[in-house]
């Protein structure tokens, strides 16, 4: 029995064996025992060499089973051999019951199909010896506070409250100096390589749980386990914030995955969705990882929106006004007895409103005077001082005139910039070891401060409350079986099967989505006696399983009032699309009532992406989507919350509340038809995309006039 | 019946029967012929004018200058509604179409030399109604001429069939779009084992490039995509196609082999776009739906270079582009004077005038 878990063994080893090359300095093997060594671990290490007694001043074993008396034998074994021998290290580690293995060694999967397979096998053993594996092919881990430095890396990393993961070595190492530099700690450092066995999911799970974990950072380039990595980190942005990075390969993300759902791309909106869903703060490059991790782990979260600007200087101050807009956080309205504490403080000439802007000629005193002023307003929730160079005071003066005040604050955040400065070094780290982040130009403290503020308002939301919608799942089961039928029947069905459009209406009937009055008609006397029955005028839409884009072989006539209209319409459409797609079966028309006036045109939809499940899309229909990819996604399940946020996310939300001429949309109507086809994408995984386009919506409602329902290959 | 009548059948759909009708008829005419055209039972319904007509018929019947109603000239029209009713036993008997037919001839054929007669889809087309070429030609007495597209080899179990089932009012057949390796095959093998047959190979037409090329704004209509750059140079032909995915090193070395290619590529490889453009392709096809970069769009503006988005991916497209550019009708000026050059240098028209006795 194991009182501790496993992957608390691995990050907080009580001993550490290596197995690897150190003869040679600057060898792997070499440099991680040296720095392990030097990096003062309480526990035991045990270096395994066959011929020396010991290695840089260890005590060195002759190999693993010398270690089967002790009692636990080792926690953890870390293997800096050749690709070629981890595979039997492994089996030693299992044959002592060691309980996790570090490899940082490469030549596997990166390397091709051997390398793949030898991975595998490592995978294999772990599994069945209950072994838990980091890596293959990982720059390694460190943990300050239990003074462990199992890496490449030199630097001496200062305990704290980042948790930092990565899947690549450079970002691994360059975040240490990073942190080392703005005089940050962290509590786990650490790189999962090929993530043969561990990956993002359950690295973020572990730091979600450690206590000495306050932020947790990362840069990824893939995650393996979508849904479960969601799961988790719904969870834990809750308690702690989780700042990303992820490197997006862009032109592959570009490339269209279907034709139809073509504006959707797939991997790089999964992400972003998934991220959205689960109040990850989403770093857009390294530098913003790095100034975000910063920001969090050294200042409390602001309890409001209002931030006061503090500048010896104007224009600093309309460039932090201007950032603040765009960062979509609000410059605090000062009270009138702040303002007549400053006209007591400053010349008269400065400017006593948000930005304060102190002038050129005030004293160091004078400005941590203005800043308390600032920071007593109960409308201020946090403060940015910015600081040019001046004549007035030199920047350590201020520094300590401005840290005295600071600290009588400590529950609002507080943020420095000392712009034009060439050497900010000892400064920073005089506010870095008082814990105030220090920036060289106003925006990125500006967008700090914003994202602090929303991850404030998203940790105060509610947990998502899922919705379930009335649908008749047995019928719909029965539906989903017929065509599974006719799929196997075609066998020339390579990829996805579309549902017949007749049993996708069946379909959106079970589940009670509202969809636009539509029959077949074969002839066009059918056409004209079902436009009688429907008492007003219809389009006719060409019917043929060939084609999906009806528009695009003009296959659509619309406001047809009178039988000699529907007619020719009828017609001109089947005649027309014979000539222009000679592969088509043509069955007729569809005949439907006509959409309401005055109606915009949207599309929903959802399509499954391999990690994450299902996505769902929303946005205005036809060019507004093609062209300008003016799309929201969300992955299912989705709350209703989340279907809300997903509506106003499109920059042509503006048009649904009204226009000139249209007005305000009934967007419940939206939101209902948004929840049925996530309740559909739930109940049938075997649907690989459903898009509805157009929706129909207005004041009165919403309502679908095409769907399109595609079968994975895999429902048999 | 009074005229002689000659009816232009084909093997398979799309072989060449417009080229040949256009080809004979505008031959004839410069000899002095006073001709008479229909194309009897249309499967490309059209409307013009208020009548309703197929757009083939129509559109041979202006090349050859005549102008008689589109109804009369079509009297049986293969609409959606005619055919499902015809699967329903809707339509009217074989016998009373056929009436029909007749009395559209004599309405037409009083004082011509001669009624050329265009055919549909096959000579089997349209059995589920009776309004095969086979019934048609046997029932109303037509002489016969049909032209076979080589599509490898030449369809001799067919024309065999068609000889025995037509006798002696089939004159004879032309082997049309024949590549120039297959050339002496066909004149050494197949033309003497035809003729063995009893069957007359009236000439042989030359695969050209020109006869199966598209225009550029047709060729976006059929593929359903939107010219988005260069729409003023959208009349030009593209002859080919070529499909940019590979590394624009190897891109290069297909590219240069042919001319008036259409480059079809992925909206998001601007690499081989702008190698296209550059290298005057005749139009670049970006699939996915995806638009081109500023820099793409602007230098196509420059060049000249129509720009086509589609929405389907590279392998549909180029799926679409082999049957349009297999299948494409005969509509263009340029394509009009090419097949009468051809059919009028490459037939034997006495042999034919001799049979039909004009």
């Amino acid at each position: 029995m194991h009182s501790r878990s496993p992957l608390t063994v691995l990050f907080s080893p009580a001993s550490i064996a290596l197995l690897g090359s150190f003869e040679t300095p600057g060898s792997t093997g070499n440099i991680i025992l040296s720095n392990l060594a030097a990096s003062g671990f309480n526990g035991k290490i045990f270096p395994i060499h066959p011929d020396k007694p010991s290695i840089l001043g260890l005590p060195a074993l002759r190999n693993l089973k010398e270690l089967g008396g002790t009692q636990p034998p080792v926690d953890l074994t870390v293997i800096a051999l050749p690709a070629g021998q981890t595979v039997a290290a492994l089996k030693e580690i299992a044959q002592i019951h060691g309980r996790a293995a570090l490899v940082v060694s490469s030549g596997f999967k990166e390397t091709g199909h051997k390398g793949a397979a030898l991975e595998k096998e490592l995978v294999e053993i772990a599994r069945n010896s209950n072994i838990i594996l980091l890596g293959p092919n990982c720059p390694g881990l460190i943990n300050p506070g239990a003074n462990i430095n199992i890496s490449f890396s030199g630097a001496a990393a200062a305990p704290g409250n980042i948790g930092f993961f990565s899947q690549s070595g450079a970002m691994f190492s360059s975040f240490i100096t990073w942190t080392q530099k703005a005089r940050l700690g962290i509590s786990t450092v650490v790189g999962f390589g090929n993530k043969a066995m561990l990956n993002e999911a359950d690295i973020l799970a572990h730091m979600s749980r450690d206590a000495g974990t306050g932020v947790i950072a990362g840069y990824i380039e893939s995650i393996d386990e979508g849904v479960r990595f969601m799961n988790i980190a719904q969870l834990t942005t809750r308690n702690k914030p989780v700042i990303l990075m992820r490197a997006s390969g862009t032109s592959a993300g570009a490339r269209a995955a279907s034709a139809h759902t073509g504006a959707v791309d797939g991997l790089d909106m999964a992400y972003e969705a998934a991220f959205k869903q689960t109040g990850i703060i989403r770093a857009q490059n390294s530098a913003e990882l790095f100034y975000l991790s910063k920001a969090f782990a050294s200042q409390p979260l602001p309890q409001g929106p209002g931030l006061a600007v503090v500048s010896n200087a104007g224009g600093t101050g309309i460039i932090a006004a201007d950032a603040c807009e765009k960062a979509q956080i609000s410059m605090a309205s000062l009270s009138e007895k702040t303002i007549a504490q400053l006209k007591n403080i400053l010349p008269p000439y400065a400017s006593f409103f948000n930005p304060v802007v102190a002038v050129g000629e005030i004293n160091a005193e004078g400005l941590a005077k203005t800043a308390e002023a600032a920071l007593q307003d109960r409308n201020v929730h946090s403060l940015l001082v910015i600081i040019t160079p001046s004549s007035f005071f030199t920047l350590p003066q201020v520094t300590e005139k401005l840290l005295k005040i600071f600290k009588k604050y400590s529950r609002k955040p507080i943020f420095c910039c000392f712009m034009g400065e060439e050497n900010l070094m000892d400064i920073e780290a005089v506010l870095g070891a008082a814990g105030y982040p220090l920036f060289s130009f106003p925006e990125p403290a500006v967008h700090s401060i914003a994202a602090m503020y929303k991850y404030k308002l998203w940790k105060d939301t509610p947990m998502p409350v899922n919705v379930s919608y009335r649908r008749d799942i047995h019928k719909a089961r029965g539906i989903i079986a017929s065509a599974r039928t006719t799929a196997k029947t075609s066998a020339d069905s390579g990829g996805a099967v579309e549902l017949p459009a007749r049993l996708a209406h069946e379909l959106f009937h079970a589940y009670e989505m509202p969809v636009l009055k539509t029959k077949m008609a074969r002839t066009s006397d059918e056409a004209v006696q079902i436009a009688k029955q429907f008492g007003q005028s219809v389009a006719l839409k060409i019917a043929s399983p060939q084609i999906t884009h009806k528009t695009d072989v003009r296959g659509v006539a619309l406001r047809l009032d009178n039988p000699s209209a529907i007619r020719s319409a009828f017609t001109d459409i089947t005649a027309r699309v014979r000539r222009l797609r000679h592969d088509a079966y043509i069955a007729g028309c569809f005949v439907q009532e006509m959409a309401p006036n005055a109606a915009h045109e949207i599309t929903i939809g959802f399509k499954r992406d391999s990690r994450f499940g299902a996505m769902l899309f929303f946005g205005f229909a036809g060019l507004q989507q093609e062209v300008f990819k003016d799309l929201s996604c969300r992955i299912v399940p989705l709350s209703l919350g989340d279907v809300q946020t997903m509506l106003r996310e499109i920059r042509g939300f503006p048009v649904l509340t009204g226009t000139r001429k249209h007005k305000t949309i009934n967007l419940t109507a939206i939101e209902d038809v948004i929840l049925i086809l996530s309740q559909l994408a739930q109940d049938f995984p075997e649907i690989q995309e459903a898009d509805c386009t157009p929706v129909f919506v207005s004041e009165r409602g919403a309502v679908v006039a095409d769907m399109r329902v595609l079968l994975s290959k895999s429902c048999e | 019946m009074s005229v002689p009548a000659l009816y232009i059948g084909s093997t398979v759909p799309y072989a060449g029967k417009t080229t040949l009708n256009v080809g004979i008829g505008l031959r004839l005419q410069k000899e002095g012929l006073n001709l008479a055209f229909m194309k009897p039972v249309g499967q490309i319904p059209f409307e013009r004018d208020g009548q309703n007509g197929d757009e083939d018929a129509a559109y041979v019947q202006s090349v050859l200058n005549l102008d008689n109603p589109l109804d009369l000239i079509t009297p049986i029209l293969i609409t959606q509604d005619f055919k499902v009713k015809a699967f329903n036993g809707q339509v009217d008997k074989k016998e009373i179409l056929l009436e029909k037919i007749k009395k559209a001839i004599q309405k037409i054929s009083p004082d011509k030399d001669l009624l050329l007669i265009g055919g549909t889809g096959s000579m089997f087309s349209n059995r589920y109604c009776g309004m095969d070429a086979i019934t048609l030609i046997n029932e109303l007495d037509f002489k016969a001429v049909i032209i076979d597209r080589i599509n490898h080899e030449i369809n001799y179990d067919t024309l065999i069939m068609l000889k025995d089932s037509l006798g002696d009012r089939l004159i004879g057949v032309v082997l049309n779009a024949v590549p120039h390796s297959f050339m002496g095959e066909a004149e050494n093998i197949f033309v003497p084992f035809l003729e063995r047959n009893k069957i007359k190979v009236l000439g042989m037409l030359p695969q050209d490039p020109i006869m199966s090329a598209i225009r550029i704004d047709v060729l976006a209509e059929c593929l359903g995509g939107r010219i988005v750059a260069a729409q003023r140079n959208s009349g030009r032909m593209v002859e080919s196609f070529l499909i940019g995915t590979m590394q624009v090193d190897n891109f290069m070395t297909y590219f240069r082999r042919a001319a008036k290619q259409a480059v079809i590529v992925g909206g998001d490889r601007a690499d081989v776009q702008l190698v296209a453009i550059e290298g005057d392709c005749s139009c670049l096809i970006l699939t996915g739906n995806l638009y081109p970069n500023d820099i793409i769009l602007s230098r196509a503006e420059t060049l000249n270079i129509p720009v086509i988005i589609v929405r389907d991916d590279t392998y549909t497209v180029a799926k679409h582009m082999e049957r349009i550019l297999s299948r494409y009708k005969l509509r263009d000026a340029i394509k009009v004077r090419r097949a009468a050059l051809m059919v009028s240098g490459q037939l034997d028209f006495q042999a034919m005038r001799q049979a039909l006795r004009v």
